[in-house]
């Protein structure tokens, strides 16, 4: 016994294990820190670990090579045993950490942790964001499927915009001009070296933070925070309700660890692993890719946002609420903490939680992705065949077979990308739709090369006959044949 | 509850679940192409032919007289070649189309199996698909379509007129031919065992009239 204790002694003497765990696992944090609204840091920190561990194993099965990145993933989905387990829970364990990570993000918004003196804390967590986010990303594109494919088209196309040096950018994204064997080799070396070193050692600084400047206290209304008082103010709660972190306040942790564990498990169980959904194949246009679902609300404005738009969404907006992220503990590092004495905070959350959530949900419906087999797939409904001229019919063939089914619906069917056309000779002349036909507008391509003028005739005539039976086609303004207005100017010569 | 009967109760849950086959895990990966007749046409020829093959604004294809007018051999070609001139595209892999060869010969049979029936010709003989050697008369086409054509294709008419320039333009000669041959009884338009006042037309009407109408449109 004696000799186990010296030993025990000369190993703590040699390493200062007593005083490593009093200075992290028994540091001092206030009582009222012990609370379930501060689980989430340590969840997503699990959930980075469960990422690490399952990602470490994909890795001994995954190959980097575009030729076989695709048959490794249905290797493990289909032959390998549970190896599709194994891409689940990475799969899930990666949902879960970004959801976990965001509710992180508002607790310390919410609850004003930001504020002096923890103001590195968060610029290190919003740096920890971006990673996360880049993890996200890049993991996205080692499925090496069609999502993965039009993913990365999507962010080299946006990437070639930057003025001046877009070119180059793109070369350093994807290896080269165009996807090919060294994007992958690029986004694998990012996804497994880069960005996990990058996070570990933004996270280590993270914890030093929380660790040298405190866990914030549960804040309170009427308690702002000041620079000049708050030092004396934190050390004085610490002295009266103190508690040391382990084993104290990590019983919360704990309880909400295993939740997520089960919650990982569980998902990856029942939901299963994503794709790979089909090759990456650029020639196959009957494709419907889409993002993972944290990317899903920037699929979504993409998609909506109109063209004179798009360099304010692309760049400038991204650089603003970078830089606005940034800057917040330096803009609002002091005064009230507590949610309930900050409307603007609260509803900030509220309005930008409610519009990622819509254009989430947008994002995955889509309802603007064209239904690429909608022209063969889709008849004309029989009341717009019946009684129509040998044209018509011709130029109801054209509308199918020059694909304009795939955006505009008829009788219900068809795409959602442009208006439904059922009632569309109300709405327009004929003029306007040989126009509209020809040079496009807003989101529809010009089609004037594409068809003949014989087409075009046969087109429009057929659209022609597009409105509800007794209701009249639209007319052009400038022939107005509504008898009132000559009426009245009649009457108004007669009387003069 | 007993530590033995909570323990009999994990292990029954455990046996149970290990017979089971998790919801997430991924079905094996199948053949994707389909390989049905129904499927393979709702998918790929009725947004023109119509739901079941009629009624749409293409050619009706679920038509006993069609199936007999034209060979299996010439339908498989404008399937896979399609038809230069119409909307018909090449649907035939090596024409850069969506299709195997087996789907083809699914349609082909498909549309065989399901729609071609016995017609009874009233005597009429059936026009060859293709126009042989007979020379047509436009003249001649004129007072033909003047008779048997212009009661519905008048202008204003209730089929509406043939004779305009963009409708022939996106014609083609087999196409008015095999439309005068079977009519578009979806539509309402008789064929040529009844157009001329209630009798056939002869081999030799047709191509006058096809002859006529395909003058028209290169006189405009």
């Amino acid at each position: 016994m004696n000799t186990l204790r010296k030993a025990a002694v000369w190993l703590d003497d040699r390493l200062h294990l007593t005083a490593l765990y009093a200075s992290t696992a028994g540091h001092e944090v206030p009582k009222s820190a012990g609370s379930w609204f501060y689980v989430f840091g340590s969840a997503t920190l699990l959930c980075f670990v469960i990422q690490i561990i399952t990602g470490a194993c994909l890795a001994f099965v995954y190959i980097p090579s575009t030729n076989e990145a695709f048959t490794s993933l249905q290797y493990l989905n289909h032959a390998q045993f549970w190896g599709w387990y194994l891409r689940a829970v990475h799969n899930w364990g990666s949902n879960f950490m970004v959801a976990i990570m965001t509710l992180h993000m508002i607790q310390v918004f919410l609850f004003g942790a930001y504020k002096y003196p923890r103001e590195l804390t968060w610029v290190s967590g919003i740096f920890l964001l971006v990673s996360t986010l880049a993890m996200a990303f890049t993991g996205q594109v080692m499925r090496f499927d069609q999502d993965a494919y039009w993913g990365l088209t999507i962010g080299a196309s946006i990437t070639g915009r930057v003025p001046l040096i877009g070119a180059q950018l793109v070369h350093l994204l994807l290896a080269g001009p165009i996807i090919a064997g060294e994007t992958l080799s690029r986004f694998f070396t990012l996804h497994v070296f880069i960005i996990p070193g990058l996070i570990i050692a933004i996270v280590s600084m993270h914890l030093r933070l929380v660790l040298t400047k405190g866990i914030n206290e549960y804040p309170k209304p009427g308690h702002p925070v000041h620079r000049g008082t708050y030092d004396a103010e934190y050390a004085e709660i610490l002295r009266k309700e103190g508690v040391p972190f382990v084993p104290h306040a990590i019983g919360k942790d704990l309880i909400f660890a295993a939740l997520v564990i089960v919650g990982i498990l569980g998902c990856a169980l029942v939901f299963g692993p994503k794709g790979p959904g089909g090759p990456p194949n650029p020639t196959i246009v009957d494709t419907n890719p889409r993002p993972d679902f944290y990317f899903l609300s920037i699929f979504a404005a993409l998609a909506l946002l109109p063209d004179w738009m798009e360099v304010l969404i692309l760049f400038v907006a991204p650089a603003l609420i970078l830089i606005f992220l940034l800057a917040l503990p330096f803009i609002s590092g002091t005064g009230e903490k507590s949610a309930t004495r900050r409307p603007v905070a609260v509803l900030s959350v509220v309005l930008i939680m409610l519009v990622i959530g819509v254009l989430t949900y947008m994002g995955e419906t889509s309802p603007w992705s064209p239904h690429m087999s909608a022209w063969s797939g889709n008849s004309i409904p029989a009341r717009y065949v019946k009684g129509r001229t040998p044209l018509q019919l011709r130029g109801a063939l054209v509308f199918q077979n020059k694909q304009c089914r795939n955006c505009h619906a008829l009788g219900g069917e068809g795409g959602e990308r442009g208006p439904a056309l059922d009632a569309v000779a109300t709405r327009l002349t004929r003029d306007e739709m040989v126009r509209q036909v020809i040079q496009g507008s807003g989101n529809m391509p010009a089609y004037g090369k594409k068809l003949s003028p014989a087409e075009v005739e046969a087109l429009v005539s057929f659209m022609e006959t597009l409105h509800p039976p007794g209701v009249p086609g639209a007319r052009p303004s400038d022939k107005p044949q509504n008898k009132l207005p000559r009426d009245i100017a009649s009457l108004h010569h007669r009387l003069r | 509850m007993s530590l033995a009967r909570g323990s009999a109760v994990v292990l029954v849950w455990v046996v149970l679940l290990a017979g089971c086959e998790p919801w997430g895990k991924p079905a094996a990966p199948q053949k994707e192409i389909a390989e049905d007749f129904q499927t393979l046409f709702r998918e790929n020829c009725s947004g023109c032919h119509g739901e079941d093959g009629r009624g749409g604004p293409g050619r009706i294809l679920n038509d006993g007289l069609y199936l007999a007018f034209i060979p299996k051999a010439s339908l498989r070609k404008v399937i896979e070649e399609g038809r230069k001139g119409t909307a018909m595209p090449a649907w035939a892999r090596s024409e850069g189309g969506p299709l195997t060869e087996e789907q083809i010969s699914v349609l082909v049979d498909g549309m065989e199996k399901n729609w071609a029936k016995k017609v009874n010709l009233r005597g009429a003989a059936l026009p060859a698909y293709e126009a042989g050697a007979v020379t047509g008369d436009e003249m001649r086409g004129n007072k033909l379509y003047l008779r048997d054509c212009f009661a519905c294709h008048a202008k204003g008419g209730i089929a509406g007129p043939l004779t305009e320039p963009a409708y022939l333009a996106l014609t083609t000669k087999q196409n008015l031919r095999t439309s005068i041959v079977v009519g578009r009884p979806d539509l309402g338009m008789p064929d040529y065992r009844v157009l001329n006042r209630g009798r056939p037309l002869s081999e030799q009407d047709i191509a006058d009239l096809v002859t006529y109408l395909m003058g028209k449109a290169a006189s405009k």
